[in-house]
């Protein structure tokens, strides 16, 4: 039995960058990187296409993208090849906005009613092997679903389990918040010959024998999610011998660069430049395809003599687009926050004046030492939710506080 | 050093870090570092504050005495450092440039929100575009669909009106084959109609016409025949033969006529008329003999004598009157008569006379005669009476040999004359004319015979054909002829209208075979046929509605088509959402910006209420007493104002009421301004070693009296801490110098 095992496309979901072209090919690249997919498909000759959940983003899906998922749905369904969808929490019940889609005969959906187990038919009509899947009901499945697959009993043919879960030892998982979470022991332990997961972004092999895998995010969606993207190609034909193979099929690829080298540009144009350089030298390393096409994401921390402007959003995109024009990327984006003024604050610890008070004051209220007595309604960005405290989220925000007050109050910092 | 001990230090005042420490015989190399006993002021704070140049003071009067003050006062007079007010003020300005609680002013965060807002708007708009875009999809697949049933209807019935119009086509000839049919069955069994004429009434008549016309042929021919040059139409012929034929002419053979030999029967008529008369003239003889014999008497002529005389007498009458009489020439009204018209009657009176006299003399002569044959005997009379009537008979026999077998009247054989004779030349020349004028004529009578024979035939053959006929007719009608004679007219009209119909169905239509196959197709479903024209024309009014609601469908679906390509321009959602994210991250960015903002701006102002707290109170008594020094008593002591300024204020006896000292004049302000450099230079270094101070021309500018008190007050100073005062100007060295300073004379190099 051959199958793809592809997850977390997010056909339709929302890309917050800057610039609205980079939104427009991001959007069409992940549907672009499904069609690559269904062509994959179709070319290999597979047997079934699994899709490990977060498909489309349920509550966006538009008409036009709707219509063509399910044109390629009916491509694969004209060469006979089966597609078991589990539903993840970004799709639950494979629904959009609470409708169900149209699915043409070869797809199954375990849409959260309950584990399904498809008989997958390979090219002579004969069954080649079973897939047993299950889905999310709603967007805050908190159980283990994978207890709830179970291999069928007494077949000499391969089976594969599909869902969309995160797995607790999993690399990606830190980035995600513990949906329907499972046990890597627990999925080795229960008689599969692979499981497809989906729901971390990260491609991870999870185990070898027998193989669990994350495929990862279809196409990149941000600067955490760098590399190539795309399915894996799985051969379940010999017993025992499974084979997991990588096809790159996404478009666009999400490259990260992290400069800490900031002092020796002292003017945006030459921040601009050495950016471009560290990029193309990265690139030397790994050039992607022939047809990729790169967003960048930048990372910028340390003294910068342009801290004011890279401190400036209007500033920083300007000098995003720059750079982004320069390495012939689609989109950039750029992490100032790490950013501080070239000030030597040790130079002027000590200091008997308002500003030796002021960068002592500032050292302990970042480091939660001292308070400033500043109410939580004061504060415009404070979120509870994710900053915990009023204090760690003070502490934050002061992050370069010294130099940036160094910077400030000098005379020779302006 | 305080302590009396005396630390030699030479440095290079270069980038370069060399200095060398020396003090109680040690040598110290301190590289760049600071003396240790440096340390309680950093570094940093010395160079900037341990040193009052010209320029500082020259500065005060551009500057803001708040902002000088903040310098003093909070960074204990570091030129380097900015007022720690306004970088908190800038702080605050950017915070709520960003963000801000209330609704004044325009923050950018506000800005961002909007939009947010607007982008929200747009996403509700996205929303239900995606919405209306799925039932206008949906409605134009239903759309879509009814147009397909609509155009599967529109095929059905234009098919079903193109089978109805081939049926309106094959009606006609249906209705002929039906017709056909129906003829055939009115015609019957063929082979009883076979070889009847198609109006046998007709027939019979044609027949019995023919019959009779060929009778009437041959009777004429027969008549032309027997009278070859006889004029059918001749009355004179007619005429001449009624008087000796003993049948009309027409009945008469005409061949007959040649039979006849004139000249026998001339002689034989001759012969009995000389016999006859003989015999008359024997008779009468004898007879008058007799009577003679009786009577003796002679015939008479007597009677014409006097008819002579009379003539005579009235022609003579005549022509007397027309000579002496002619009025009495008028006996009658209206008719005129001329004396010479009366005396040519007169003339002819006499010539008739005339012919009375010859007949009177020819009676004379036959007296005569008479008289002679009296003299015969009677007995010869007898005898020649016998011998003539023998003679007689001879001589009809004669002519009735003569005659050719041809019918003569029967007195006339009985007493043939010459006028028979004559009559008969008459009539065999009126004929012969004939057929001695045209050669013709005789063949003509062959073929006139052959014709007859012909007509024979013929009349033969239509009285046999009409029999025949007849016998059919009857069978046809059930004995009943006339019954039969419609009946087989009726069935044979059928039959030849079918056939006539039967051949043109079959030039009109080369595929007939198929055009009834197709008829029966028809039929067999049923078709009405009698009402073609009326499903045709529900047929096409229903075509014109469907194609009318085809139309509206594909309007329809244009329509919704265009809408949908309309709504499809839209952004959608997802894209939407995606600016909206980016817009409600750099709101965040935005808010944490202010909030940072706002928190150093805190900082700032916290550090130096903090710090005004903790040095202000040593801070300004110590500038206060150097101010009284410096101001002779003027003013003696320095105060912050109240306000948000938080701005000094200077008391004395020339001040009972606080001056802000920023509204003093320029020196009096730089007295001020040494007064708190001076006391911030003793509350850095007052726990610890008594640092020195540098004074670059600081006092050039001042007047005399200020100068001096500024030099007593450094007189002061200088019994703390070392006080190196640079200058150019000879005068002031020599003015420090009175007061116990050292002067050091500086080569320019």
């Amino acid at each position: 039995m051959r199958l793809i095992h592809i997850a977390d496309v997010h056909l339709d979901s929302a890309f917050a960058t800057r610039r609205g072209e980079a939104r427009r090919r991001l959007r069409q690249a992940a549907f672009d990187a499904f069609r690559r997919c269904v062509e994959l498909a179709l070319a290999e000759r597979v047997d079934a296409l699994l899709i490990a959940g977060d498909l489309f983003d349920g509550q966006r899906l538009s008409f036009a993208t709707e219509l063509r998922l399910l044109a390629e749905m009916r491509r694969l369904e004209t060469e006979g090849i089966q597609v078991v969808y589990a539903a993840g929490n970004h799709d639950p019940g494979c629904a959009a906005a609470g409708r169900s889609l149209a699915w043409p005969s070869n797809v199954t959906v375990a849409a959260g009613d309950g584990p399904v187990v498809v008989a997958v038919a390979g090219r002579s009509g004969r069954t080649v092997g079973h897939v047993a899947a299950i889905g999310h009901a709603d967007a805050s499945v908190t159980d283990d679903l994978s207890r709830r697959l179970v291999p069928v009993g007494e077949s000499d043919l391969p089976q594969a389990a599909l869902l969309h879960t995160q797995v607790r030892s999993s690399v990606g998982s830190a980035g995600h918040r513990p949906y329907a979470p499972s046990a890597l022991e627990k999925l080795r332990g229960a008689g599969f010959d692979y499981w497809a997961l989906g729901h971390v972004h990260q491609r991870e092999e999870l185990s070898a024998d027998p193989p669990v895998h994350y495929p990862g995010s279809l196409q990149g969606r941000g600067g955490r999610e760098t590399g190539p993207s795309g399915a894996l190609l799985v051969d379940l034909s010999v017993r025992g011998q499974p084979t997991v193979e990588f096809r790159e099929l996404s478009p666009i690829r999400w490259e990260s660069l992290e400069s800490a080298e900031l002092a020796s540009a002292g003017t945006v144009d030459e921040l601009a430049a050495d950016l471009e350089t560290a990029w193309r030298r990265a690139r030397a390393e790994d050039r992607g395809g022939a047809e990729t096409e790169w967003m960048a994401a930048i990372t910028l921390a340390g003294a910068s003599p342009l801290w004011r402007e890279l401190a400036d959003p209007d500033e920083r995109a300007a000098l995003a687009d720059e750079v982004a024009n320069r390495i012939g990327a689609l989109g950039c984006e750029i992490d100032a926050r790490g950013v501080h003024p070239p000030a030597f604050v040790e130079d002027h610890a000590g200091r008997q004046d308002v500003l030796g008070a002021a960068l002592d004051l500032a050292g302990r209220v970042r480091a939660g030492q001292e308070r400033l007595g500043i109410a939580e309604e004061e504060l415009a960005g404070f979120d509870r939710g994710r900053d915990g405290t009023v204090d760690h989220y003070v502490g934050r925000l002061l992050a370069g506080a010294e130099e940036e007050l160094l910077v400030r109050m000098l005379v020779s910092g302006r | 050093m305080g302590d009396g001990r005396v630390v030699e230090v030479r440095r290079r005042l270069a980038s370069s870090p060399r200095g060398v420490m020396k003090a109680e015989g040690d040598s110290v190399n301190l590289a760049n570092r600071p003396l240790p006993e440096t340390g309680q002021v950093a570094r940093v704070v010395f160079r900037q504050v341990y040193s009052l140049t010209l320029a500082e003071l020259a500065g005060l009067e551009r500057e803001s005495w708040d902002l000088v003050q903040d310098r003093l006062v909070s960074a204990m007079a570091a030129p380097d450092l900015r007022s720690a007010r306004v970088v908190a003020g800038e702080l605050e300005g950017e915070a709520a440039r960003l963000w801000r609680p209330d609704r004044r002013g325009r923050p950018r965060a506000r800005g961002v929100q909007e939009r947010i807002r607007r982008l929200g708007g747009e996403h509700r708009g996205a929303v239900e575009r995606d919405r209306e875009l799925r039932e206008k999809a949906a409605a134009r697949g239903q759309a879509e669909d009814d147009l397909e049933r609509l155009r599967g209807e529109l095929a059905e019935l234009r098919e079903r009106r193109g089978e109805v119009e081939r049926l309106v086509h094959l009606a006609p000839v249906r209705g002929r084959l039906v017709r056909i049919r129906e003829l055939e069955q009115r015609a019957g069994a063929a082979n009883e109609l076979k070889g009847l004429p198609t109006d046998p009434a007709a027939r019979r008549a044609e027949l019995g016409e023919a019959a009779e016309a060929a009778a009437e042929r041959m009777e004429s021919l027969r008549g032309v025949a027997g009278v070859v040059a006889r004029e059918e139409d001749s009355r004179r012929l007619r005429e001449v033969a009624a008087r000796v034929l003993a049948e009309p002419l027409s009945e008469v053979d005409r061949t007959a006529f040649a039979k006849v030999r004139l000249d026998e029967l001339g002689e034989a008529v001759r012969l009995f008329q000389s016999r006859h008369s003989e015999r008359k003239i024997a008779q009468q003889g004898l007879h008058d003999t007799e009577r003679f014999r009786l009577a003796g008497a002679a015939p008479s002529g007597g009677w014409r004598l006097a008819l002579w005389i009379a003539c005579f007498a009235l022609g003579g009458a005549a022509a007397w009157v027309a000579r002496h009489a002619p009025d009495a020439l008028s006996p009658l009204p209206g008719i005129e008569a001329s004396p010479e018209a009366v005396l040519w009657m007169g003339f002819g009176l006499g010539l008739l006379g005339s012919v009375f006299l010859f007949l009177w003399l020819d009676a004379g002569r036959q007296r005569r005669g008479h008289r002679r044959r009296l003299s015969v005997t009677r007995r010869d009379w007898r005898s020649e009476i016998q011998r003539l009537q023998h003679g007689e008979h001879v001589a009809q026999q004669r002519v009735v040999a003569s005659l050719g077998g041809l019918p003569i009247q029967e007195e006339r054989i009985r007493a043939p004359d010459y006028e028979l004779h004559a009559t008969l030349e008459r009539i065999v020349e009126l004929v012969g004319e004939r057929e001695g004028r045209d050669d013709a004529a005789r063949g003509q009578l062959e073929r006139i015979e052959s014709e007859l024979r012909e007509l024979e035939a013929e009349r033969n053959d239509s009285i046999s054909a009409l029999r025949e006929l007849e016998s059919r007719l009857k069978a046809i009608g059930g004995g009943d002829l006339v019954r039969g004679e419609v009946e087989a007219q009726e069935r044979l009209s059928a039959l030849a209208r079918a056939r006539e119909l039967g051949r043109e169905v079959e030039r009109e239509h080369p595929d007939l075979a198929e055009v009834e196959a197709r008829i029966r197709e028809a039929e067999k479903a049923g078709e009405g046929w009698g009402s073609l024209d009326a499903s045709l024309e529900d047929t096409d009014r229903r075509i014109a509605e469907l194609v009318e609601r085809v139309e509206e469908a594909r309007a329809a679906i244009a329509t919704l088509e265009a809408e949908i390509e309309h709504l499809q321009r839209g952004e959608t959602a997802d894209r939407i959402q995606g600016r909206i994210e980016a817009a409600m991250r750099e709101l965040d960015e935005v808010r944490e910006r202010r909030d940072r903002a706002l928190l150093l701006a805190r900082v700032l102002a916290e550090a130096e209420r903090r710090f005004r707290e903790a040095h202000q109170p040593d801070l300004l008594p110590r500038a206060a007493d150097y101010l009284r020094h410096i101001t002779l008593g003027r003013y003696d002591r320095i105060e912050l104002g109240e306000g948000a300024e938080d701005s000094l204020q200077l008391l004395g006896p020339v001040a009972p009421a606080p001056r802000p000292v920023g509204s003093l004049s320029q020196g009096t302000r730089e007295q001020v301004y040494m007064a708190l450099r001076l006391a911030v230079i003793d509350h850095l270094d007052a726990d610890g070693e008594r640092l020195p101070l540098f004074m670059d021309e600081t006092l050039v500018n001042w007047d005399a009296w200020r100068r001096d008190r500024a030099l007593e007050l450094l007189e002061r100073v200088a019994e703390r801490r070392q006080l190196f005062v640079f200058t150019c100007h000879p005068a002031m060295a020599a003015d420090i110098e009175d007061r116990g300073g050292r002067v050091v004379a500086l080569e320019r190099r």
